[in-house]
Parts: C-alpha cells; structure tokens; sequence
C-alpha cells in the first residue's frame, strides 16, 4: 500500500469520529498554546534584550578594563595580589588603568577612538534657587550618545558644558528643556577628607531616557573627558587612583567586536563586547524558557496517554474493518502505519488549534501586556512561523509515538477472528 | 490446478485439541465454479480459510497452479490474496461509512495500482455489479442485496484468479440471493474467474460445476457435473485419497506478470491477447 494511500484513509477514519478526535486532539492543543506561548514570549524576551544592549552600548565597541573582577567576577572571600596598579571604583578595589595603559588601547590597530570612564559620584548638584541632587558624573561618550529632547552636540562635549537628563530639571527650577539650554549647573565633589570642590558647567543639552535605556549606569549629568579626567584628580588626590581610569570604552574601525575584543586581550587587558552581554542575557533568558518548556511538556505527557487511549478505541471498534483490510492482502506494516498516522493526525490538529489560539490570544493581548510590564513598543510575544511548524511537527512525532502500542495491536490481529460474525 | 493434499487442522491444544479438517484431498481445475458444501461445523469454513491463505493447514498441502501455500513466506501469502484472490463474505464488511468508490478502492490500494488507472477499474468494477449509478453513496445508505453487490465489486475490482463466497446470500432473502448467484455465475462466464463458494444450499451448489461434500472434517463426496448451470446429470467421483482423483482441463490462463488492466468496454478478456504490455522491469510475480 502506497503511502500516501495511508494518509488518506487514516485522515478519513479521523473525520468519521470527528468528535472523538477533536477531544483528543483538543488536550494536546493545551500543550501546543502552552509551548506556542513559551516559544513566543522568549523570542519577544530575546528581541527586547537585544534592542536594550543595542540602545545601550555600542556593538562596534568594547569596553576595555585591566582587572576581569570589574566586570564582576569577583570571588570577595579571596584576598587578591596587591599591584600598584589598584585603585578604588564602585566600593571595591580593583587594578585599574593607567594613562599609559590608556595610549596603549588607543594605539591598538583597529581602535579608532578611546573614552576613558571614571567612577566618580558628586557629592550633590545644584543651582541657584534649586534643591541638591545626588548623581553619578558620566562621561560623553560619542559613540553612545544619549537621547537628546533639546541641543546639538557633536562628538565631542566642550570642556565646561553638561547634559543634563530631563529628571533634574524640575527640582533645579527649570521650567522645561528649552528653558534649561545655557542655564549654569554646579556640581559639588568630595576628595575622602571631606574637601569639598564645586565646578560650574553650562548646560548644552537635554537628554530623555528611553524605554530601553534600563539604566546600567547611575543616572547623573554628563560632562567632557577633559573635566572628568580633572575631577577625579581632585577626587582622588594623593591616592593611587588619581590618575587612573575606570574602564576605556574603545570604539573600533569597524571590525567584528570579537576581533577587537581579541586584540585588547591580547595587548593584556580584559574586554567585554555588546555580544557578551546578550549571551549572558539569553542565557537568563533560555533558562526561564526551558522552565516553562518542561510544564508545557507535562501536559503533553497526559495528551500522550489519551492519544494511546483513543487509538485503542479506535483499533477495538475497526476490529472487522482491520481483519478485513488483513484479508484482502494489506501488510501488517502497512495497517500499524494506517493507526501510526492516524494517531500523528490527531497530533496536527491538536498542534495547529493550540498554536492558532496561541497566535490569535497573543497577538490580541500583546499590547496590554506590554503595557503592563513596561515594555515601551516592543511586543513580548514574537511569533515565528517557522518555530510553530517546527512545534507542530514535533507534537506530530509525540503523537505517532503515542500511536505506535495500539497500531501494533491492529497489526497483529488475526483476520479469521476479526471476521468471525456472531 | 488447485490441489489439496491430505489436509488436517488442529484448533487448540492437547485435551481441548478440535479437528476441524481430518485428511482433506481433491482437485479442482482453475477456472471451474466449486461448491463447498456442508452442515454447519463440517469444516467448511476452515478449508476456506486455508485456500484463502488466511491460515495454515496442521498438517498436509495445499497447492495452487503448483505453488504450494504452506511453503509461501507471509509476504508472499499477503500479495497472493491482494493479487489472486477476491472475497465476499456472508455478511458483506462493507463500511459503511465510506462511499462505494472509496471501498471498492481498497484492493487496488493494497495492490499498488497507480491512481491514474484506479478510476476506470471502480467504475468498470460498479458497472459489473450494476451499482454504477452509486459511486458517491455511502455504503451504509444501501441495502443488503446492494451492498453484497458493492462487496462483490470489491472482490473482482483487482482481477483475481479465484473469488471466493462465504455463504454469500445467507443474509439475503431469497429473490435477492439468486440475484447475487447469477451475478457471481455470469462474472465467472465472462471473466473466466474461478468461483468457489461455501455454502449449505443444496440448489446452489448444483448449480457449481464441482460439488465438494464435507462431513465432520473429511469430503464425503466430490462430485462433477458436466454443465456449468443447474440441473446437469450429475457423476458422483469417489473422494481422493481412495484412488480416483478428480482432473479437468486446466482453465485459460492469463499472462504471468500482468497487473490487473483496465479494458476499454467489457472485463472479459481473451487469454490469448494481452491488454497491454507487461511490465518489464519488476514484473509482478502472480502464483498463478
């Protein structure tokens, strides 16, 4: 018997128990919402993470430190070899860079320009008639330029201006973005002993945080290089980290991230690229979905079981129809494949209602739900075609398994009994 | 040439032991109509069952054109009742919910015939039957008589060599019986298929040319009869086993290898010219 011959039968012994089937094939179709949604919501997971990297750091840059414990891989109950090269940064001690270190990244092959980053805090910022604000000091980074709500700045700050983001202006007194432009801010700093110094910057621009900018950083103003590099010389004076830098944000000729990264390792720094922190996020990501995966797939082993059920019933009541088929010269392989598809059948039919409900509810709540859980206009359910019919498929394959015990029952009976009238 | 030699079968084991068949032999030619005739628990049945290749004997042979069942792998039996065989039981196994065409496909499906050809052989097959008006109808909308005739059509759709009746008008009332009798004699006229039926009825079987008489599991007797129709003198043979064996012409024989092909107007065909070529390549081995 030809295969396609079997499909055919199996599909129309389907449609003469249409009610059977479709309660069937509507447990497995909870399992196929299940995973349509898992699958849906972790590509809309993935999607948001890359878009929120992307908004935050520049894919053609890398982020060049001398110590792997910035980055946080710190084991803290461990005492570390002392350097001179070890200064103070986000409440920890860590080897930090020097300005030769800093020529060296500059003068790395592909490196096209350097920012050096400093991990300074202002004591406060103000300005006449305004409260204080705590904030972190941010340096201008041209190859990741904030949003900017009013203001044109090229790539570079001048030395004595700020950008200011739009969250100081209320509380500093100014009435709206436009009215902030030229306005002069003070930013008071501290060195340990309690010295206080203050520096007043004009304010150029106006930054807006967006929806994906989730805030890696300290929010706080932003000023030039020039002015950071002489803060934290004030800040820092007398200790080793005065003339030292954070981290060097190293922008690339446009060469793979991965080469560039390469290439500062190989000069003996550490780096990290934009791909680094997306991987560690899918990986946050793909954990969380095989969570919700493995529920879905419980529920699939109860379908499993009501699929062999079902079968059984099938093959009990087609007892004369199966001896029949035996007698007329149908192979025994030929009658275990007939139940075997059938039984995938059940699987699609499952598998395409579960994942068109899936599709239909998502979409419709998709933007309540990004709503909800704040995700600007992105879309936490992403559904991809080919993902579905690879899920579809793969029910279809669950379920022919489940097919297989009762199909070999209708193999092996014996025609002369099935035949055998009362 | 279907022989059966000293054939016995065993149902069960040991003390609950049942034979149902004790040393069965006769010849019958192929392309003759056979009765197997007999009260109910003479073995009828199971003798059916072991020429249809749907068991085995316990012992003893069976031989069709001189292949011998018993020594046929399960793939070989299974395509010998696709191939050669087409039966029609006493209470039809039509299903009724697929429409005539869809069962009458069935064996062409289990023979692998092309869909191409399928068409032509139902509508030829319906035709034979005089059900050609009920293509689409389901089977369960028929009645009794309609559906044997759709199970008949099922039956000689694939062009067998030997059709076999189980009791075929026993759910019948009788006008609708004869019906399907000549219909079953008039096919063999002109297809020159070799009919065997099982049945109790003493009228049909006269009508067979080959009366085998079975009794308790063993052929009581085996008679001739000149005629293909009723009412024939009949020449009572004593069964085989006892010296004289039953022999006629061999029935015409059709080309080795042929699958079953639709013909233009009629399903009878002349032995001698071949409707189409054989295929040459992987020919389709029939036993007979």
């Amino acid at each position: 018997m030809r295969f396609i011959d079997i499909v055919r039968r199996s599909g129309r012994n389907l449609k003469s128990a249409k009610i059977r089937t479709l309660l069937t094939a509507m447990a497995l179709a909870v399992g196929g919402f299940t995973l349509s949604l898992t699958l849906a919501a972790a590509n809309g997971a993935r999607a948001y993470t890359q878009k929120v990297v992307a908004a935050n750091f520049d894919p053609k840059s890398i982020i060049v430190a001398n110590d792997e414990a910035i980055f946080g891989n710190q084991d803290s109950s461990q005492p570390r070899e002392y350097s001179d090269d070890i200064g103070t940064a986000f409440g920890g001690t860590f080897k930090l860079l020097g300005k030769q270190d800093v020529e060296k990244i500059r003068n790395l092959p592909h490196v096209q320009s350097v920012a050096s980053q400093y991990n300074l805090m202002a004591q406060y910022i103000t300005r006449e008639g305004g409260k204080r604000l705590t904030g972190a000091i941010r340096v201008y980074d041209p190859s990741q330029k904030p949003e900017l709500k009013t203001g044109q700045i090229g790539s570079k700050l001048a030395a004595g201006t700020t950008i200011l983001p739009d969250v100081y202006l209320a509380d500093l007194g100014l009435a709206s973005p436009t009215a902030a432009m030229n306005q002069s801010v003070t930013i008071a700093v501290s060195q340990l002993n309690g010295t206080l110094k203050t520096y007043n910057f004009k304010v150029v621009g106006v930054s807006s945080k967006s929806k994906l900018d989730v805030g890696f950083e300290a929010v706080g103003p932003y000023i030039s290089e020039a002015d950071a590099a002489a803060i934290n010389a004030f800040v820092n004076a007398g200790t080793t980290s005065a003339d030292k830098v954070t981290t060097v944000v190293a922008r690339g000729d446009g060469i793979d991230a991965d080469q560039l990264k390469k290439e500062a390792q190989d000069a003996g720094y550490v780096a990290r690229s934009s791909k680094d922190l997306q991987s560690f996020l899918d990986q946050v990501i793909n954990i969380l979905q095989i969570i919700i995966l493995v529920f879905g797939a419980i529920t699939l082993v109860a379908s499993f079981f009501g699929v062999i059920n079902t079968q059984y019933i099938s093959v009990l009541e087609r007892t004369r129809e199966i001896g029949l088929m035996k007698a007329l010269g149908m192979r025994a392989r030929a009658v275990s494949l007939l139940f075997v598809i059938e039984a995938a059948w059940i699987g699609f039919i499952g598998a395409l209602l579960g994942s068109a409900v899936a599709v239909a509810v998502g979409t419709a709540l998709n933007p309540w739900i990004s709503e909800q859980i704040n995700f600007g206009d992105e879309r936490l359910l992403v559904f991809k075609p080919l993902q579905i019919v690879a899920m579809i498929v793969f029910l279809m394959i669950v379920t022919a398994i489940a097919g297989v015990l009762p199909a070999r029952k209708a193999a092996k009976l014996d025609p002369i009994e099935a035949l055998r009238t009362e | 040439m279907i022989e059966v030699n000293e054939v016995t079968k065993v149902y069960g084991k040991k003390s609950s032991a049942f034979s149902a068949l004790r040393g069965v032999s006769f010849q019958v030619p192929l392309g003759a109509t056979v009765a197997i005739i007999g009260k109910s628990g003479s073995g009828k049945s199971t003798l059916m069952h072991l020429l249809g290749g749907l068991d085995r004997p316990t012992s003893g042979e069976i031989s069709i054109n001189g292949t011998s069942l018993s020594k046929l792998k399960r793939k070989a039996m299974d395509r010998f009742r696709a191939r050669d065989l087409g039966f029609v039981f006493q209470s039809f196994f039509v299903e009724g919910n697929q429409t005539c065409y869809q069962n009458i496909a069935l064996p062409l499906e289990i023979n692998q015939v092309p869909l191409k050809k399928r068409k032509a052989l139902i509508e030829q097959a319906l035709e034979q039957v005089e059900l050609f008006d009920k293509v689409k109808v389901k089977a369960r909308n028929l009645s009794g008589g309609q559906k044997q005739r759709l199970a008949i059509a099922r039956a000689i759709v694939a062009s067998p060599r030997i059709i076999m009746a189980d009791e075929p008008t026993g759910n019948l009332d009788s006008a609708t019986g004869d019906k399907i009798i000549s219909l079953l004699f008039g096919l063999h006229r002109r297809l020159k298929t070799t009919l065997i039926i099982v049945t109790h009825d003493e009228e049909l079987a006269a009508r067979c040319q080959y009366r085998i008489t079975l009794k308790d599991g063993q052929v009581v007797a085996l008679d001739h009869l000149s005629g293909p129709s009723a009412g024939a003198a009949a020449k009572t043979v004593a069964p085989t086993g006892q010296g004289q064996r039953l022999s006629a012409t061999p029935a015409p024989k059709r080309p080795l290898g042929m699958p079953p092909q639709p013909s233009t107007n009629t399903m009878s065909r002349t032995p001698a010219a071949p409707v189409a070529k054989p295929k040459p390549a992987a020919p389709r081995r029939r036993i007979i």
